[in-house]
């Protein structure tokens, strides 16, 4: 499946980036599943992101991007795609604690927020998730598909 | 711009949210020519997809609300759109306003009198729970002011609630089981809850009361017209600005439609009221419609609220239950001022059935935690989680508003509404006794493993204020404006204060009070 607003540079570092976050994501399509809704029109999104004003969708994810890989570039001199993962971490738990040193817009500890809510959302979020969490799923009406 | 104009109606109504759909289904029944407008799209059953990804679809997606100040963060998750609003995600939550409530200013000096006392709503919020069909226990609830009994008895105590209960009970403070707009056996046509905790996905089923399953087939049953797809921009008047013409609303395609009406009801969400009324100035109101006082947009306010966790020792099946929450407790509600500094009631809502994501979601209650951290808590606590809300006050200040802010525009070139609210340091020390509170009740259960969140808010209530003054207030008691006689306002938007308790069933009342008062005064307001 094609990428229709992210690069495949923007959605590997997307995917890498919340596999940090949440083991599984990358590999539950957490690039695809972001992409595609930014894609389309808000108010058909499916994000976490829709609860708060934060200006378009998909300027708000492209902007969280390029923080990524500037803090990245700022740190350790390449883009977070080439980082080790000790050294990835040091980006997110720089992000979490509000220490981003030139990563300023959007908001890194939110953008860590959303973000981590995206990868949460592919992997515990769907009936699959549920079921690997022994919850059962209970639907009334099933969605057709997972997102 | 392509122009269309309609042939009058009697009444048009902006909403199609509770507020919106029980004036619809009230006034179409009691024979008036009732046309909705709803800005979203048409909404039915099939759209409550049980998954809380795909329950996004029904938040908010309309224009821009900007937010400034500490207690204005996530709005759009109590905002609807669509057929039904936010009554398609509600959680059921159902308490009524205290006697206190209604008069703060004259009792405490803080924030401002309602033009009405409990027992001039008691009536209507004893109607309102027959018509929605309401689940709890009068006789074990100590605490809310009198009233008839609800239809139907409480539901079921789910495994989480019995666990907090202990903690309730080793603290020595009641708790009860909680009042809520769900069936606990079948109702009037609807079904009994499942207790699956799809409540905020909606539900299809109709056990909780949602317009969909309850006002909508009345009204339209009954005659109502409703029309998705139709953004109202603004209200007009005659030339002196004294009566309501109609209103004026684009759709989809860009064309603007006239819709002429003998009597305007503005019935959408807080915020698009407060909007609304700022977009449509003219000549005779500068300021905004009905703002001859300057009032209008002012005293808005949320509920400062937080949100208390555990692990317990027992498995708790987080997931089974309501989203809502199965137990309440008002124990000191009517003591505003519980230490010295603090001011505000407060309500504990417990047991809220929680799936693992979303912004109430087992998830976001450690959202410091990632990685292999994060998964070793979701395996634990899908067993072990339990959660409680502390629901408490803001007391209403004219700095907290709502105001236009043209740096941003909607589609079609308005402005977009900016919400300025912080709470007062009063109610945040009130927030904080809560917390401990909280704490010590959990950890009385007998776990160890007990946190709690930040600060949040929750509900959005004023800005077109009710009062006995014109020069104080928007509307009087009906929600009829000051300034213009044949325009009425329904919704949380109209409430002078905000007690510590969900706002529907006070909504609710309010809607079925106006309707009685339009139909009894037909012809004064139809001339």
């Amino acid at each position: 499946m094609s990428m229709q607003v992210f690069s495949k540079e923007q959605a590997d570092t997307y995917a890498a980036w919340c596999d940090i976050l949440v083991a599984g994501a990358a590999r539950a399509g957490v690039a695809h599943f972001v992409d595609q809704n930014i894609a389309g029109p808000y108010d058909r999104a499916l994000l976490f992101l829709r609860f708060s004003e934060a200006g378009p969708l998909a300027d708000y994810y492209l902007g969280g991007l390029s923080g990524i890989d500037t803090e990245s570039n700022h740190r350790f001199g390449v883009p977070f795609l080439q980082l080790s993962q000790a050294e990835r971490q040091v980006i997110v738990e720089a992000a979490i604690a509000s220490k981003s040193q030139a990563w300023k817009r959007p908001d890194p500890s939110f953008f860590y927020l959303v973000s981590r809510n995206d990868a949460v959302d592919v992997v515990y979020g769907t009936e699959a998730g549920f079921k690997a969490l022994d919850t059962p799923y209970m639907a009334h009406i099933l969605p057709e598909k997972p997102w | 711009m392509v122009m269309q104009k309609h042939e009058k109606t009697e009444i048009v109504i902006v909403g199609s949210g509770i507020a919106g759909s029980t004036m619809a289904a009230e006034l179409a029944e009691a024979g008036f020519e009732v046309l909705v407008l709803e800005g979203g799209p048409k909404r039915s059953l099939e759209d409550m997809v049980s998954s809380q990804i795909w329950s996004r679809r029904l938040r908010w997606g309309g224009p821009p609300a900007l937010g400034e100040g500490d207690l204005v963060n996530g709005l759009y998750f109590g905002m609807g759109w669509g057929t039904g609003g936010a009554g398609l995600h509600w959680y059921g939550n159902w308490y009524r306003l205290h006697e206190a409530d209604f008069k703060s200013h004259s009792l405490y000096g803080k924030g401002l009198d309602w033009p009405l006392d409990y027992e001039d709503l008691r009536h209507y919020y004893d109607r309102a729970q027959i018509y929605f069909g309401i689940a709890g226990d009068l006789e074990q609830d100590v605490w809310s002011p009198q009233a008839d009994p609800y239809p139907m008895p409480p539901l079921p105590i789910s495994r989480q609630a019995r666990a907090i209960m202990k903690g309730f009970d080793a603290a020595g403070i009641p708790v009860r089981p909680n009042s809520v707009a769900i069936n606990s056996r079948d109702y009037k046509g609807r079904t009994a809850c499942l207790l699956d905790g799809w409540c905020d996905a909606g539900c299809p089923i109709g056990a909780l009361a949602n317009p969909l399953v309850l006002q909508w087939p009345k009204a339209l049953g009954a005659g109502a017209q409703l029309v998705n797809d139709a953004y109202v921009t603004k209200i007009t008047t005659d030339e002196r600005g004294r009566r309501a013409t109609g209103v004026e609303y684009v759709d989809t395609s860009g064309t603007l439609h006239t819709q002429p009406a003998d009597i305007v009801i503005v019935a959408a969400h807080t915020v698009a009221n407060n909007r609304l009324l700022l977009l449509s100035v003219s000549s005779a109101h500068v300021k905004g419609l009905a703002n001859s006082s300057g009032m209008l947009g002012r005293h808005f306010m949320s509920h400062p609220s937080l949100t208390v966790y555990a692990l317990f020792e027992e498995e708790t099946e987080p997931y089974r239950g309501i989203a809502g929450g199965n137990l309440f407790s008002q124990e000191g509600y009517d003591n505003k001022i519980p230490a010295s500094g603090a001011f505000g009631s407060r309500t504990w809502i417990c047991g809220q059935a929680a799936k693992p994501n979303d912004l109430l979601g087992i998830a976001m209650s450690r959202p410091d935690l990632y990685g292999q951290e994060l998964d070793a808590f979701m395996r634990k606590a899908s067993r072990h989680f339990g959660n409680m809300v502390a629901v408490c006050e803001e007391t209403p200040q004219a700095e907290n508003r709502v105001i236009l802010d043209s740096s941003r525009k909607d589609r079609f070139g308005h402005p977009v509404a900016k919400v300025m609210n912080t709470m007062p340091v009063e109610n945040g020390h009130r927030l904080e006794l809560a917390r401990a509170e909280g704490e010590k009740i959990f950890k009385a259960a007998g776990t160890s493993d007990v946190w709690s969140g930040p600060l949040a808010p929750m509900h959005v209530i004023g800005g077109t204020v009710m009062g006995d003054d014109p020069a104080r207030s928007v509307t009087n008691s009906y929600g009829q404006t000051h300034d213009v006689e044949n325009l009425f306002i329904a919704g949380a938007s109209l409430f002078p204060t905000c007690g510590a308790v969900n706002p529907t069933a006070t909504l609710a009342a309010l809607v079925l009070r106006t309707a009685d008062y339009i139909r009894d005064n037909r012809s004064a307001l139809m001339q």
